[in-house]
């Protein structure tokens, strides 16, 4: 299990990552989720020594990931898709990775084989495309056959097939116990995989929940109003303690139903223009909560 | 440790870039020394055959410069690839520990350095065992002491360089500085010699081409020896003491 407490890291006077505790359990698909810039691949980089944090740690199992005699036995990371040199081939790649860190010989075939890669292996990686570069570096993350995947934007450059066979292949590997984490800017990408979602922008943790949770989440359908008085109606509906934000024109209404709204718009002369009940995707969702809109921690969400 | 020396060794093995430049400067050093060997009559004023056994090693043996240099180039950008973002990332997450990597590779540098000049100098020496047979002149033996005290002076000093390259490569982060910094130790002191003695005199003994000579020149071989060690080894320690301490302190 890896826990992050704290962790912070400072570039100079930037905070890429900002206080962050999270824990990742075993046995489940992570997404990692934030607008590009947020701070994901920092994040990741500090969980495997890459960056040095400025403040708080990571613990693997109670220690550190250096502290690992054979650390990619334990996690396994896809951080950068290019591979130690482009003038290798895929399996000339592997079979160093393999020797460098004891690896018997037997899961270079292995993971030819799980990526796909059989056919070109004799290939050299320059001649990949990004898709395919992608493939090698999952099968360099797995290689060791480690308990915790880590990877950066792995969907990155696939096309349609290589994205449904990275979803299959992240479903058998968290349905064999093993924690997997994949970070992407993208909620699409994520949420037919996750079982659970975090999501940080600016460094800061702004949601954990399960994707259940993200998809039953009361506060995601709101209704959307607008009206001759907008001030009068606002007071109106605060009366009713309904949770109001401006937007464009109007005002979105959560916590009342459109229904209601309806009657206390009529009960006080107020003319509406508009009443629509929205029910916003998972990247609406994504967007409101990276916006800074709503804030979803500590909500009935647990961060043991 | 071993199993790190070992995937740098199939990094050789497998591209052709790296198996080229190492065979080039066999055969440039070679060439260089063969063409200092034949051009005595215009660099000393003497014929081949006038010169004793032993300056016939000795002026063959200036293609370990050469190799020195090349090994130097070869070393900087070597360890400057593994270093790349990409590369990087894979390397240190399977050697997390950065005093672990820096080691490995000054090792895997130091084995592959220390090979290199063997051969080299068993070429040159079969090279000039025929020279010296085919002009009448005595032969050599590589166990007589000062010539065998040359020989390890050679190596040393193509170990040497390759060392300070490596560790300046892991400072600056770049096999352009990497290069620069050992090709500047090794002809900073040429420049300082054109300074007035009583400054040359003080900054040269801190360069360690006096050293490297003192190793490779036998007759020397008095206390000079000592500190001649003394001084190569408070470079190496004291380079890759900085470069490590880059090194563990970058992100990446
Ligand atoms: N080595 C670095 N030096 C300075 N700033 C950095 C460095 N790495 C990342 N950053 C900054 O930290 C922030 C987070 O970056 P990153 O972790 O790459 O975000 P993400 O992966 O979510 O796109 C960005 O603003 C980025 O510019
Ligand atoms: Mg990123």
């Amino acid at each position: 299990m890896i826990k992050t407490e704290n962790l912070t890291k400072k570039f100079g006077d930037k905070t890429a990552v900002d206080r962050l505790n999270l824990t990742l359990q075993p046995g489940a698909v992570t997404g990692f989720l934030g607008p590009n810039g947020s701070g994901k691949s920092t994040t990741m980089k500090m969980i495997i020594s890459l960056v040095q944090p400025t403040h708080g740690k990571v613990i693997i199992d109670g220690k550190k990931y250096s502290d690992f005699r054979e650390p990619v036995k334990k996690i396994g990371t896809l951080i950068d898709p290019s591979t130690l040199d482009k003038n290798f081939t895929a399996e000339q790649h592997l079979s160093i990775i393999a020797t460098a860190a004891g690896i018997e010989k037997s899961r270079i075939e292995e993971m030819l084989d799980v990526t796909g890669l059989q056919s070109v292996k004799n290939k050299k990686v320059k001649s990949y495309s990004l898709g395919m570069k992608q493939r090698l570096g999952v099968a360099t993350a797995l290689i060791g056959n480690p308990d915790t995947i880590i990877l950066d934007e792995p969907f990155n450059g696939l096309d349609i097939d290589g994205i449904k066979w990275l979803r299959k292949l992240f479903r058998q590997l968290a349905d064999h116990g093993k924690a997997v984490i994949v970070s992407s800017h993208l909620m699409r990408e994520i949420e037919a995989v996750a079982d659970r979602v975090v999501i940080i922008g600016q460094g800061k943790l702004l949601a954990d929940m399960t994707m259940g949770e993200m998809n039953e989440k009361s506060l995601s359908s709101y209704v959307y109003v607008e009206a001759n008085d907008i001030a009068k109606f606002k007071n109106v509906l605060q009366k009713k303690h309904a949770l109001i934000k401006p937007h464009n024109a109007g005002l979105k209404v959560r916590n009342l139903e459109a229904s209601e709204i309806g009657r206390l718009a009529h009960d006080h002369q107020i003319i509406l223009f508009q009443l629509t009940k929205v029910n916003p995707s998972l990247e609406d969702l994504f967007t409101e909560i990276t916006d800074g809109k709503v804030e979803y921690v500590a909500k009935g969400v647990k961060t043991k | 440790m071993k199993n790190l020396i070992k995937a740098d060794f199939k990094k050789i093995f497998y591209l052709p870039g790296n198996r080229s430049f190492l065979i080039s400067t066999i055969c440039l050093s070679i060439l260089l020394g063969m063409i200092f060997l034949f051009t005595t009559n215009v660099t000393q004023g003497r014929a081949l055959i006038e010169l004793s056994s032993m300056e016939v090693i000795d002026i063959t043996l200036l293609g370990m410069d050469v190799a020195a240099i090349m090994l130097l180039i070869f070393t900087a950008n070597f360890v400057k690839k593994d270093l790349t973002s990409g590369a990087v990332h894979t390397n240190l997450a399977i050697t997390p520990v950065r005093g672990n990597y820096f080691l490995s590779k000054v090792s895997f540098i130091s084995i592959l350095a220390i090979l290199l000049s063997i051969v080299l100098i068993l070429l040159f020496f079969a090279i000039d065992q025929l020279v010296l047979s085919m002009n009448g002149m005595g032969g050599l033996s590589i166990f007589a002491l000062n010539i065998f005290t040359k020989i390890v002076g050679s190596i040393v000093m193509v170990l040497f360089y390759s060392l300070l390259s490596a560790s300046g490569t892991f400072y600056l982060q770049s096999a352009f500085g990497g290069a620069a910094f050992a090709l500047s130790v090794m002809f900073l002191p040429a420049l300082i010699k054109m300074f007035p003695a009583d400054i040359s005199d003080i900054l040269l003994p801190i360069f360690p081409e006096d050293a490297l000579s003192a190793l490779i020149d036998v007759h020397s071989a008095d206390g000079s020896l000592l500190r001649a060690i003394l001084v190569l080894l408070l470079w190496i320690i004291v380079s890759s003491l900085i470069g490590q301490w880059k090194f563990k302190k970058m992100d990446y």
